[in-house]
Parts: C-alpha cells; sequence; structure tokens
C-alpha cells in the first residue's frame, strides 16, 4: 500500500472517529430511510386463494340467524340458580343452558383477581363459561377458540331488554350479550357443517364488576375488564394444575381439545355497529401469523364488508397523524406511517391493546373483530345492535374458522415477524432491519470514537499511577447505575414475583443471558486498556470513559432486544439517537467557558439519563414491571 | 414392516428406532412400536377386505369403502395370532341420520346394513360367507338402549355382558338366507350429554400436556373407571426421546394406587423412552398422574416438513382386568394422542448464512486478488515523507 493510501486511510479513520459527522450522518439516513420504507412497500401483501373455501355457500342468511336466536333466548332465561349474584353460580346457570341449547357440554371456570392496590388483600371473582366440541372429523389434537367478553354482570340487562324472542326490536342490549348471541349462532352453525376438521372452544370470559367500576380510577388497562378472564382461561388451559396463590388464582379446566390454533375474538360495543375493524397486536416474533389477518380480511371482503386496521382505540394515531401532517406528506403516506408508528410503540410497550393479545404469552395466533361503535347522533334505533350486525359478525367467523380448518399447518411461519402498515400492506422484519441497523450504528459510531479517544488519552499520560483510580472510578459507576434495578428486583419479593408471573420464562432467561454476556464483555473491553496503562485520568476521560461504556451497551442492548421485542429496540435507539447525536459534541465541559460548560454538562447529563434508562438491567426491570 | 406397509398401503416403514421400544422378555425381544397419526384412504380398506373369505357375500359384501370412510370414528386392525391365526377387527361408530348434530333429534329406528352400506344400495341384508364355517353378527347395545329397542326379527341369543351394564343380541347368518335387523328405538334417545359406558368396559383414558410454545412442559394422564369394580393393569407409554422426560417428577393422585415397572430413558436418534406403570383403580374412581419434561432441541434434518404445526406423540395404551367381570380377556384401552409444540429454529437461517458467508468470501477474494494482481510501481518520492510521517 502506498503512502497516498495510507494517508488516506489516517484520515479517513480521523474522520470517522474524531468528528461526530458520521454519526450524525447515520442517524439522517437512518431515519430517512426508515420513514421512505412504508411507501417503498405498496405490494407485500399476497392473496392466498387456496386459504379461502370459504368462497362457498357458507353463508347464514338472516333467516337462519334469526330462527337461531329465537330458539336460543328462552333457553338463556336461567333458572333458579341465576338468581344468586354470585358469578360462579350463573356461571354455571349459564352453562348448564348453552349445554341443553347446544348438546355440547359447557363448563364453568372460576377465577379470582387480586384487587390492584387493596390493603386488605381481597379478591374478586369471575367465572367463565366455556364448551369444547369436537366434530366427527376432528382428531381432538387441534382446536380454534372464538370468545367474547360477557361480564355476568350485565346479565340481568341482557334477559331485561329480550323479554321476548322478538328480533327486530331497537331496544339497546349489552354488547356482551350480542357477542354471545353471535358465538352461540357460529357454534350451531358449526354442528351442522360437515367441514369443520378441528375442535371449536367457545370461550365467554368474565369479568370481575370491579374492574370495570374502578378502571378509571386506579388507571387500570382500558382492555382488562374484557382480557383478564381469557388471560385466567388460558393459563388454566396450559397449566397443569389450579393456580391457589398469586394476583391471579384460577380453577383447572374440565375438559381441553389439544394445542390451539388460533384464537378469534369479538369485542362488541353497546350501541349499533358503525364499521368493522381488526386489532392485531402481539409482541414480535408471537404476533398473530400472517395468514389469519389475511383470511380475516379477505373472508370480510367476500361477505360484502370490510374490516380495516386498526381499530379506533389506537389512541397514539390522532397525534402521529397531526405531526406528520405539519411535516407535509400525503395521507396515504402518513396513515401507513401512523399505523407502523402505533404498531412498533404499542409492541415497544409490550401492552396488548386487543383483548385477545393476552394469549401471545402462550404463543397462539390471535386477533380481535372490533366492532367500532356509532356516534350518537339518531334515535334509539340508531343505538340498538342489531340482528344484521350479529349476522355479519357471526358469517365473518364461519368463513374464517372454515378457512382455518382447511390450513395443515401454520404455513408462512416466519410472517410473525412485521409491521402491518394497513389492513392490506404489511412491512417484513427484513425490510425494516437494515433501517434500523443504520439508525444504530450512530450510536455505534460514537461508542467508538469515545473508547478510542479513552485509550488514546490514556496512553498518552504519564505513568503516575492513575490507572487504579480510573478503573475503580469507571467500574464502581457502572456498578452502581446497573446495581440499582438489580437490588430493586432481588429485595421486593412481590415485584420478583409479578415479574416472574408475567413474563415467559424463557425470555427472561434468554434476555439475563445476553445481558450478562454483554456486561461481561463490557468490562473486560473497558478494563483491558487501563490494565495496560497507568496513567493520572483528567475529567474528560472519566466522562468519555462512562459514555463508551454505556453506549457500547445500548447497542448491545437493542441488537439483542430487536430478537425479542422489535418495537422497544425501536424506540430506544430512535430516542437514544436523536437525544445524542445532536448534542454530542466530543468537547470536555471544561475546555469551555462557563454558559457552554453548564449546557455541556446539561446535555450531559440527559444523555446519561437517556443511556442509563437503556442499560440492560434498566431495560429487564421494566420489561418485568411493565 | 415393508411388506407389510407395501400391502395396506401404510407407513408402518415409517416405525424406525425412535419409534420402537425393545424389551428383553426371556430369550427374545419384545418390540412396541406406534405411530401417532396415518392418512387413511380407501387403499388402506381394499386389501384389508380381500384378506375377509368371500368378498361378494358374507361379511366383507356389508362393507362398503365410501361408507366405511364416511363415518366419525373408523379403526382398523389386523391381529397376527401364533400359530398361523388372523384376526380382523373392523371398528366403526356411524350415527344415523339426524343424528349427527349433537342436538335433540330423535332416535327411531335404523336397519343394521343401512348402516354400513346405505339406504341407497337398497334394502339388502347380511347373510353368511359360504367358505365360513361359522358367520354371526352380535349387537352390543347399552343396557338402557336395550330395554327401549325392539330388534326385527329376533336375535337368536340375547345375553347380558359387562357386569349387566350391556346387552349383546347375536344373529347366526347362513350363506342362503338374507337377514335385514331393523331395531326400532321407542321412545325416541336424546343424545345424553354424559359419555355413554365405553365399550372398553367403562375405563377411559384421557391424557393432555401443559406447558405452551417453546418452554417445558408436563404429561398429564387419568385414567377414569366408570365401572364398578376395581380395574388392574398396566399402562405402556413409549415415545420419542425428543422429550426430555423427567421421571423421578411423577407424581398421582386419584383413587387407586400406581408402581412404577419401567422406566427407560431413551437416546435420539436411536432409542424411545419407555414408561411402564401398574395401576389400580378403584370402582367409581379415577387415577391422574403426571410428569415433567424439556424439549429437545433436533438435528435440522429431523424436524417435518411442518415443523411449526407440532409433533404428534403417540398414544399410550392401558390393558387391564376388571374385578369381579364376568367378562374373558383383558381391557384395551388407548389415550388420545397429542400435539406437541417443540422448539423449531428459524428454517431460512441456512439461506441467510448461505448469502452473508458468500458475501465475505466475495468480498474477501476479491480484495485479495485485487492486491495480488496489481502491477508494483515505484514510490521513490513517497519514501521520504513516509518516514516523515512515521
Amino acid at each position: 500500500m502506498g503512502l497516498a493510501s495510507r494517508r488516506c486511510l489516517r484520515a479517513a479513520i480521523r474522520a470517522t472517529f474524531a468528528s461526530p459527522l458520521p454519526a450524525l450522518l447515520a442517524l439522517v439516513v437512518g431515519l430517512t430511510w426508515v420513514a421512505l420504507v412504508p411507501g417503498l412497500l405498496n405490494s407485500t401483501y399476497v392473496d392466498e386463494n387456496a386459504l379461502l373455501p370459504n368462497a362457498g355457500a357458507t353463508t347464514l342468511s338472516r333467516g337462519d340467524v334469526d330462527r337461531a336466536l329465537a330458539s336460543l333466548r328462552p333457553t338463556l332465561a336461567l333458572g333458579p340458580d341465576a338468581a344468586s349474584p354470585a358469578h360462579a353460580a350463573l356461571g354455571s346457570a349459564l352453562a348448564t343452558a348453552l349445554a341443553t341449547r347446544l348438546g355440547v357440554r359447557f363448563y364453568s371456570h372460576g377465577y379470582a383477581l387480586h384487587a390492584p392496590r387493596a390493603a386488605d388483600g381481597s379478591m374478586w371473582a369471575g367465572a367463565n363459561v366455556y364448551g369444547v366440541y369436537t366434530p366427527p372429523r376432528a382428531d381432538g389434537k387441534e382446536a380454534i377458540v372464538i370468545t367474547t367478553a360477557l361480564p355476568l354482570a350485565d346479565w340481568d340487562a341482557f334477559l331485561a331488554s329480550t323479554p321476548s324472542a322478538s328480533l327486530d326490536d331497537a331496544a339497546a342490549r349489552p354488547g356482551g350479550a350480542v357477542g354471545l348471541e353471535a358465538l352461540v349462532v357460529v357454534a350451531q352453525a358449526v354442528q351442522d357443517a360437515r367441514w369443520m376438521s378441528r375442535s371449536l372452544i367457545v370461550v365467554l370470559t368474565d369479568a370481575p364488576a370491579w374492574v370495570a367500576d374502578h378502571r378509571p380510577q386506579l388507571a387500570l388497562p382500558p382492555n382488562l375488564a374484557r382480557s383478564i378472564g381469557l388471560q385466567a382461561w388460558m393459563d388454566a388451559y396450559y397449566a397443569a394444575g389450579p393456580a391457589v396463590d398469586g394476583h391471579l388464582r384460577y380453577d383447572a379446566l374440565h375438559a381441553r381439545a389439544g394445542a390451539l390454533l388460533a384464537v378469534l375474538g369479538i369485542e362488541l360495543p353497546d350501541t349499533g355497529v358503525a364499521s368493522w375493524a381488526m386489532d392485531v397486536v402481539g409482541i414480535d416474533g408471537l404476533l398473530p401469523n400472517m395468514d389469519l389477518v389475511n383470511v380475516v380480511v379477505q373472508v370480510a371482503n367476500h361477505r360484502g364488508s370490510a374490516v380495516a386496521y386498526p381499530s379506533p382505540r389506537a389512541e397514539l394515531v390522532p397525534y402521529l397523524r397531526a405531526l406528520v401532517h405539519v411535516a407535509g406528506m400525503t395521507s396515504y403516506h402518513a396513515r401507513i406511517l401512523c399505523n407502523v408508528f402505533s404498531f412498533l410503540a404499542v409492541q415497544a410497550a409490550s401492552v396488548p391493546r386487543a383483548a385477545t393479545g393476552v394469549v401471545a404469552a402462550h404463543a397462539v395466533p390471535a386477533l380481535s373483530l372490533v366492532a367500532v361503535p356509532k356516534e350518537v347522533t339518531g334515535g334509539s334505533a340508531d343505538l340498538a345492535l342489531l340482528t344484521t350486525d350479529i349476522t355479519l359478525a357471526a358469517n365473518t367467523l364461519l368463513a374464517t374458522l372454515r378457512s382455518l380448518s382447511n390450513l395443515l399447518e401454520s404455513l408462512h411461519a416466519s410472517f410473525r415477524l412485521y409491521v402491518l402498515g394497513t389492513e392490506r400492506l404489511f412491512i417484513s422484519y427484513g425490510d425494516y432491519v437494515w433501517p434500523l441497523a443504520c439508525v444504530v450504528a450512530t450510536a455505534l459510531l460514537a461508542a467508538i470514537a469515545a473508547y478510542l479517544r479513552v485509550s488514546a488519552g490514556i496512553f498518552a499520560f504519564s505513568r503516575s499511577g492513575g490507572l487504579r483510580q480510573l478503573a475503580l472510578s469507571v467500574l464502581c459507576v457502572w456498578t452502581s447505575v446497573h446495581a440499582v434495578p438489580v437490588l430493586v428486583l432481588a429485595f421486593l419479593p412481590q415485584l420478583h414475583h409479578l415479574a416472574h408471573a408475567l413474563v415467559p420464562p424463557l425470555f427472561a432467561s434468554v434476555a439475563a443471558l445476553a445481558f450478562a454476556a454483554g456486561a461481561v464483555w463490557l468490562t473486560a473491553l473497558v478494563a483491558l486498556p487501563a490494565v495496560v496503562a497507568t496513567l493520572s485520568p483528567p475529567s474528560h476521560l472519566f466522562w468519555l470513559s462512562i459514555k463508551c461504556i454505556m453506549l457500547l451497551e445500548a447497542v448491545w442492548v437493542i441488537v439483542c432486544g430487536s430478537l425479542l421485542n422489535l418495537g422497544l429496540s425501536a424506540v430506544f435507539a430512535l430516542v437514544l439517537c436523536l437525544l445524542y447525536v445532536p448534542t454530542g459534541p466530543f468537547v470536555p465541559p471544561s475546555d469551555a467557558g462557563p454558559a457552554r460548560t453548564a449546557i455541556s454538562w446539561l446535555l450531559n447529563a440527559l444523555q446519561l439519563v437517556v443511556m442509563v434508562t437503556s442499560s440492560p438491567p434498566v431495560v429487564l426491570a421494566a420489561s418485568l414491571l411493565l | 414392516m415393508a411388506d407389510v406397509a407395501g400391502l395396506f398401503c401404510a407407513s408402518f416403514e415409517l416405525v424406525g428406532a425412535d419409534e420402537t421400544a425393545v424389551v428383553a422378555v426371556a430369550a427374545q425381544e419384545l418390540r412396541r412400536g406406534s405411530l401417532a397419526s396415518e392418512s387413511v384412504c380407501t387403499e388402506n380398506l381394499t386389501p384389508w377386505l380381500k384378506l375377509i373369505p368371500g368378498r361378494s357375500v358374507g361379511l366383507a359384501s356389508l362393507i362398503k369403502p365410501l361408507r366405511v370412510f364416511n363415518v366419525k370414528y373408523f379403526a382398523q386392525f389386523v391381529r397376527f395370532r401364533a400359530p398361523g391365526t388372523l384376526v380382523l377387527d373392523l371398528t366403526l361408530v356411524h350415527t344415523p341420520e339426524g343424528l349427527g348434530t349433537g342436538r335433540v333429534m330423535p332416535l327411531a329406528n335404523f336397519a343394521l346394513p343401512d348402516l354400513l352400506v346405505g339406504r341407497e344400495a337398497g334394502p339388502g341384508g347380511m347373510r353368511g360367507s359360504p367358505l365360513a364355517d361359522r358367520s354371526m353378527v352380535v349387537l352390543e347395545l347399552d343396557a338402557q338402549v336395550a330395554d327401549a329397542t325392539t330388534l326385527e326379527p329376533a336375535p337368536s341369543q340375547r345375553r347380558a355382558t359387562g357386569d349387566g351394564m350391556r346387552v349383546d343380541a347375536v344373529y347366526e347368518l347362513e350363506s342362503a338366507q338374507n337377514v335385514r335387523v331393523v331395531a326400532t328405538v321407542s321412545p325416541p334417545l336424546a343424545p345424553a350429554l354424559t359419555p355413554l359406558p365405553s365399550a372398553a368396559g367403562g375405563v377411559s383414558l384421557d391424557r393432555h400436556v401443559s406447558g405452551s410454545g417453546g418452554g417445558p412442559g408436563g404429561m398429564h394422564t387419568c385414567v377414569v373407571n366408570s365401572g364398578r369394580g376395581t380395574v388392574r393393569g398396566k399402562f405402556e407409554d413409549v415415545f420419542p426421546a425428543y422429550i426430555v422426560a423427567y421421571f423421578h417428577t411423577l407424581t398421582w393422585t386419584g383413587d387407586g394406587t400406581l408402581r412404577v415397572l419401567r422406566r427407560q430413558h431413551g437416546r435420539l436418534g436411536s432409542a424411545p423412552h419407555h414408561f411402564e406403570l401398574a395401576i389400580e383403580v378403584a370402582g367409581d374412581g379415577e387415577l391422574c398422574w403426571s410428569y415433567e419434561f424439556d424439549k429437545e432441541f433436533l438435528h435440522l434434518n429431523k424436524y417435518p416438513p411442518d415443523a411449526h404445526r407440532g409433533f404428534d406423540l403417540a398414544s399410550g395404551v392401558l390393558r387391564a382386568v376388571r374385578d369381579g367381570s364376568d367378562e374373558t380377556g383383558e381391557l384395551v384401552v388407548y389415550t388420545p394422542s397429542v400435539l406437541l409444540h417443540v422448539v423449531t429454529p428459524d428454517f431460512s437461517m441456512p439461506y441467510n448464512v448461505i448469502t452473508l458467508t458468500c458475501t465475505v468470501m466475495a468480498l474477501f477474494f476479491g480484495s485479495m486478488f485485487n492486491s495480488l494482481l496489481r502491477k508494483p510501481t515505484p514510490a521513490a518520492d513517497d519514501q521520504g515523507d513516509d518516514d516523515g510521517a512515521e
């Protein structure tokens, strides 16, 4: 290599690692890339016609639904057991009534939830009702679950609103009761069908009335009332026996039907249905198979309706939409971008938005059909849930069941890594890895630069015995920063127990292993230069050491975390790089004037906070506590 | 094994070392293996039917493949018993028309041949095989159903079996006479929500797997004895070694006792786990046991094409006798097979590794060839600068 080449190489290295410009450039390129990807991928959704045998005559007419409901409602006028306010008694009575009606065994499944923030440790009880139907052509090894929330506290209102078998009444009824009717209609239709080759499990999930009453005051998740019963049932399905202690206690199930292929939920409001949407939210890698999304969308189209994504519960969307409008983007691009960021944000929070999202912990694909309620503009007729709505929901569910029943396996399993832009557009994980990697490279470049400056500084100083001071200082700060959340987890047994109850053990183990390996590696990386040198460090070297450690650690976390939760890693990467790069001059605070020094200290403190919050133990603790 | 597989168009050749347990009994080896599932086809039935003496007359004439494969449950057995005895069993669970929906529908009457050949085949009957020494049809009726059932013509023999839980109606068939048995049930029956006592003497087995995803799990098995007498027997389970079974975690509860007879751990690729229990379940009782397991990572080529669906686990089998029963022979009851989700690799990873490796290799060799093939040029002017820079 010639001298000119060497000079160019040295200049390139100097320019790369001695200036914040490459990091800034990587950030700008990465952000632009992220923003442009959704617009560049318009045709990524593939029609799977092979999954649509339901294009045939499997359709429930309005008359079919009328007849089913007419025979159902008198059955649901429960016996004297229903007079008891206890959920368990009402659940048993409802199970008996449904069993009589459908000829399928139904069971009541009791559970109890530890009341949050209740000093007396009181438990609030609920009672799910479920039935297992194994059709003649099924082998009992796979089952599809259809579920809806039916708060038994609303049962009296349901019965009072349907005193007769009249179906054209426009009286408003609880959405849960109408969901029950839709599910029973579907279950009855499946019994008449010869094509069903998977078992069908109907789950009516109850919620303690207390949850709905106290949710606003206690800032509980919006879907807790809908999802808590399903979570209890799912946990019981995969458990060896009843759970007799812990925050969520439940009885053992009486019947099972093998592995669960999918969970389809239906969520109905207490008012009329304006349109239908679907909620597809799970943790990355455990998202519902893309086929499930595809089937629901295609089936709804075949039935003359449209299913949109996302549901109107995505509160984040209006703010994002306003933001991108300010940026002058087109509405189509803005919609996709809003959905993408909303999707990532919900994934980052790891709090499922749909009621069926709780099943993601058991690696079962699920989605919810969510009815968008009508706005209150007219009379009571506009607010009523009509048989037409039930017919539409039942037909969509029935056709989806038929498609799922014909699936021989979970096709395209790798399609569980995606970001949903619209109901017809998804962006694959692979398409988003490179722009996010570009963003992460920002922090990596800055960390390497800081490391080189620290090393150069250490070797440049005289051998005055400052090595031990530097090494101990760095390690003390590093240890103290990381010890706090670990100590919090270790010395709060209640939090520890809660964390283990909420996080799949495999994920916790993998994450802990990755974090431990990263910590050892980083410690060695930083300690090694200090071991071979004996120098007295100035203050900015200490600061750069901390920055280098935290940035490398953050990169490590983001890369490892992206395997478990793409959304969380993406949010961390964006926040870290946005805060770091523009305010990250490699100027030590002591080299500037008082004003600049103060600003630099402030910005550096802010960066330190961001980097500490993205360090492995903090991320682990936050994810466990959330 | 391959010959039998070819004869019956079945997948017996897939029963390999991973599925076969070998037990040394005296100087002999007893082997037990099973497959968790088999895709049925009419081709499985045709060679089986050819083993029955008389294809167009006799019992074989009652069995029409299309009708047989339209039933709710189908089981076909071939038992070789020394010396030179072949036993053929065909089990069909057929629901008469009008009783298939699970709702309240009357079961009025049905003709026995119609269940097999269908009404569309015309008013046929049953006839004995001229090649057989004896042809006999036995109708096993639940005791409650038998009281409400009238059989026309009357059977030649009617006897109570199964501790009075069943009634057998026996028809001796002759080759020269058609017999068309019509059963009339009065009053009409409604399907019961509680299962009727099974043909296996009121003993049923249930099994499920706890744990989800790729994490650890547990195998839970229950024996329900709905009869009066105590059931004693041996439960045998053979399952593949990719399940890392922790037999020391075995626990049981219920109305009976349990003793481990054999606890043989398998080796991946060569032998399955073999688990035998001696159980005793009291009358009207239930005995449940469970143990924990982990799931082994398999080599890539050990996964089936539909690995994400899960792995089928074959049934365990219970061979038991009931105390005080007048039935001869042992009860043989199988557990349901279950589907187990295992840890699956990212099957696209080899593709990624290949492409990344090729990219790295291309960069390496490209740079190397570039350096090797570049012509050296004198750089006298650079010498001083180079030294100075150093």
